[in-house]
Parts: C-alpha cells; structure tokens; sequence
C-alpha cells in the first residue's frame, strides 16, 4: 500500500513537472512575441546541416531516377552507347537543372526585384516538424541580413513572413497557417478584407460584407495595413464563394498565387527601396 | 553508446521529418514519427526515461515547427508519462494493440495542440476540419506506426547484442 502511494506520489509530481515546463515556455514564447529562444536557436543551429544534407541527398536521388526513367525500354545491343550517353545526358541533366535554377532566381530577382525591392534568394530546406503548423526552414539567417518579420514571396506572390532567425537559417510561416492574417484587398473593386490561413492549402478571406460584388478569379493583394507586408504584393485568387443571407459576410476561398508545396527557391524582402 | 545511438535515430527521425516526409502526404496529412518514437519508448525505456525522452523529443519539435514553443512539450511529454506508467499493465504487441495505442496517443496530441493554439493563440479551426486532421492523422499514424515499431524493435534488439549490459534508453 505505501509502494503504491509513493508511486503515486511520484506520477503526480511527473505530471506537474510536464505542465510546469510547458507552461513555463509558453509564457516565455508569448511574452517575447515570438522572439528567438537560445535553446530553440541551437537546436535549429544543429539540425540545419542535416536538413540541408538530407535535402540535396533526395534532390539527386529523385533526379537520378527521374533521369533513369527515361531510359526505360532501350535496346541491350547499344549497352556501349547508351553508356555514354548516360555519361552526357547526365552531363546535360545537371546543366539543365542549373539552367532552370537559374531561370527561377532571374524570374524571382526580376520580377520581384524591379519594384523597388531589395531581395535575397533563399534555398528552401525544410518543412514543418509537426503536422499541425505550416511552416518552412530557409537557408538565410541574421549571416544575410535576415530579421523578424520580413515577406517571403515568390514571383507569384506573397508566401508568408520571417518568424524566427538563427545564424544561417530562418523559419517562415506561411500564409496558409491557421495564425496567418494578411490585410488584403480585391484588385479590381478595392473592396477590403483578412486573409487567414486555414491550415490547409487554401485560405479564407474574411471579413467581406455580403452585399460586396466578389466572383470567382478575383485576384486579391495585400493592403499594406499590419505592418508586415507592403500593398500591391499578390495574395491569392478567389476559387469560391458562398452568401448566406443570414450571414453578415460572405465566406470567401482563396487558393494562395504562389504554389507553397513546390517552390524550391524564395526571396526575402529585405527593404522597400525609397522610389523618388 | 547506446544513448548515442538512440540520439542518433531521433536526430534522423526529426531530420526526415523536417524534409521529405511531405512526399508521403496523404491529403495533406503526414504521419508524425516523433510520437511514435515516444510512444516506443514510453512502452520499452526503463522506468521513467520515456517521460524524459517524451519532454526531449517535443522541445526538438517545438523548436523545429512555427507553433507555440511548449504545446509539443506538454503533449509528448503526457504521452511519453502515460505509457511509462501504462507499461507495465498494458500488451502493446502484434497490429492491432500497437495501431490502437499509437492511433489513442496522436488523437491526445492532435487535441492538445488544437485546444492550446485556439485557446493561447486565438487561432481559428473548424470543428469539421479539426476532425477529419486529427482522425486521419491517427489512422496513418497507426498504419505507419506498426511499421516503424518493428524497425526499432530490429534496432533496439541489435543495440542489444551489440552492447549488452548497457541497458536502452536509461537517460
């Protein structure tokens, strides 16, 4: 009987410690408004490297299949020739990849670039650890300039903004997260609402009144209201609308422009250059 | 040598997870292989160790995520309590025990991690949404969990024959 009691002792004071320590990094991370911990900069310190390894271990390795794929079905009798074809398709394949690498950071820097903008490129090497938050690791810290708060865009438009900045990489959260909110307009009618993530891949804009004129392929930027994103950057395009009448406001889907599961390479807003 | 190696599998575990387990995306849904490793080891560590490991393991995935630092250390730290002090009344072993477990253990973590972010961060998820994520989360934990569990079962027995008098997962 006292054994049990002891173990229950124990457990009690277990579970308090769990809780404690929980609550106690909540309150940390609420009151410094989402400001790097020393201890989440470390671990984020330790596990780039191995991000950035893994990452380039899979791009190769998809594009070797991806390469091998096509020379499904060849003839034995030209084993010799396809060698060295092999040898210069791989040759040509890894010249193309460059290409294309480069045709994104010419396409990104121009057409981000040319508005008076002053941007980095960043590789991005990592996503989310849990299923719940949408979120990317990039390979730019406070080493390029990097700070809290900054937009992260594709060409396309805007993915989402710096939360929290190591050394040499950056946590970005995407505008798809449930916390996300970006004040938007519609592009045509000038019509005014939040943007919010949902978690998933869409967003939803709220906010919108129900006698406001909106259809489907609407394209909606940012308003410049938040403090974080600038106006005129692309947002999205809306994909649905429902009005219920009932209802003060319409409920608004919005499919992001930029195409956040594929990109490969973002750029960080570093500053808005002064036009005049 | 033996808390070196299983450092190193966790390091691995949260390393895949950060970059290219989207590949094996279900609906936009991935399985989550720190809870699993929680739950393996709240079920095989010595004593307490899974409790520890369960903390150690949810301050790395908060660190690693855009959440609220703490959510992921209170949810796998519950977890990894749970099961140490379950251990020894319950039989994980064979499909359905252990995807039935592990399928309990992610609806723990997937409504902790709603009721904090709604609660804490005014985050907005809809009742519908929140069920269908936290359901299909635990099913393709549960199938990819029955899985994974054999591979540290392979491991931890290798771990064993490799250095048998240490003993695993006793930090």
């Amino acid at each position: 009987m006292p054994n049990r009691q002891t173990k229950s002792k124990h457990l009690l004071i277990t579970l308090s410690s769990i809780v404690l320590v929980s609550l106690l990094l909540v309150t940390i991370n609420i009151r410094h408004d989402k400001s790097s911990l020393f201890l989440e900069s470390v671990v984020v310190w330790f596990f780039s490297p191995v991000q950035s390894l893994l990452t380039n271990t899979v791009e190769t390795v998809s594009e070797t299949l991806n390469y091998y794929f096509f020379l499904v079905g060849v003839s034995r009798e030209n084993e010799r020739l396809l060698l060295e074809i092999d040898r210069l398709s791989q040759e040509k394949n890894e010249l193309l990849e460059k290409n294309k690498y480069l045709e994104r950071i010419e396409k990104l820097v121009g057409n981000i670039g040319k508005n008076q903008r002053t941007i980095i490129t960043a590789k991005i090497i990592g996503r989310d650890a849990t299923q719940w938050s949408k979120m990317v690791f990039i390979d730019k810290g406070t080493n390029h300039q990097v700070k809290e708060n900054l937009v992260v865009m594709t060409d396309a438009g805007i993915v989402g903004h710096v939360i929290h900045v190591s050394t040499k990489t950056s946590k970005v959260l995407l505008i798809t997260d449930s916390r996300s909110a970006v004040d938007s307009l519609f592009q045509e009618t000038r019509g005014t609402g939040v943007t919010v993530g949902t978690g998933q891949d869409a967003c939803k804009m709220k906010f919108v009144p129900i006698e406001a004129n909106v259809s489907i392929g609407d394209r909606i930027v940012s308003s410049g209201l938040g403090g974080i994103f600038p106006k005129g950057l692309m947002v999205g395009v809306v994909v649905d609308v429902v009005k219920k009448r009932q209802d003060l406001f319409q409920n608004i889907t919005v499919a992001p422009s930029a195409d956040l599961s594929q990109m490969e390479e973002v750029a960080v807003v570093l500053a808005e250059r002064d036009s005049s | 040598m033996i808390i070196l190696i299983s450092v190193f599998i966790l390091v691995l575990l949260l390393s895949i997870q950060t970059t290219f387990l989207e590949l094996f995306s279900l609906g936009g849904i991935i399985p989550d292989p720190a809870l699993i490793f929680v739950v393996y080891c709240g079920i095989h560590s010595q004593k307490n160790s899974g409790t520890r490991m369960g903390v150690l393991v949810g301050f790395l995935q908060d660190s690693l995520s855009g959440g609220l630092l703490g959510i992921n250390t209170l949810s796998k730290g519950l977890i990894g309590l749970f099961f140490s002090a379950l251990k020894d009344k319950i039989i994980v072993e064979g499909v359905l025990p252990i995807s039935y477990f592990l399928f309990a253990a992610s609806l723990i973590d997937g409504v902790i991690y709603f009721v904090a972010t709604t609660s804490l961060m005014g985050a907005q998820v809809k009742g519908e949404f929140l069920f269908y994520q936290v359901v299909f989360f635990g099913i393709y934990n549960a199938v990819a969990g029955f899985f994974l569990f054999h591979m540290f079962d392979r491991s931890r027995k290798w771990m064993h024959n490799k250095f048998p008098n240490q003993i695993f997962l006793s930090i």
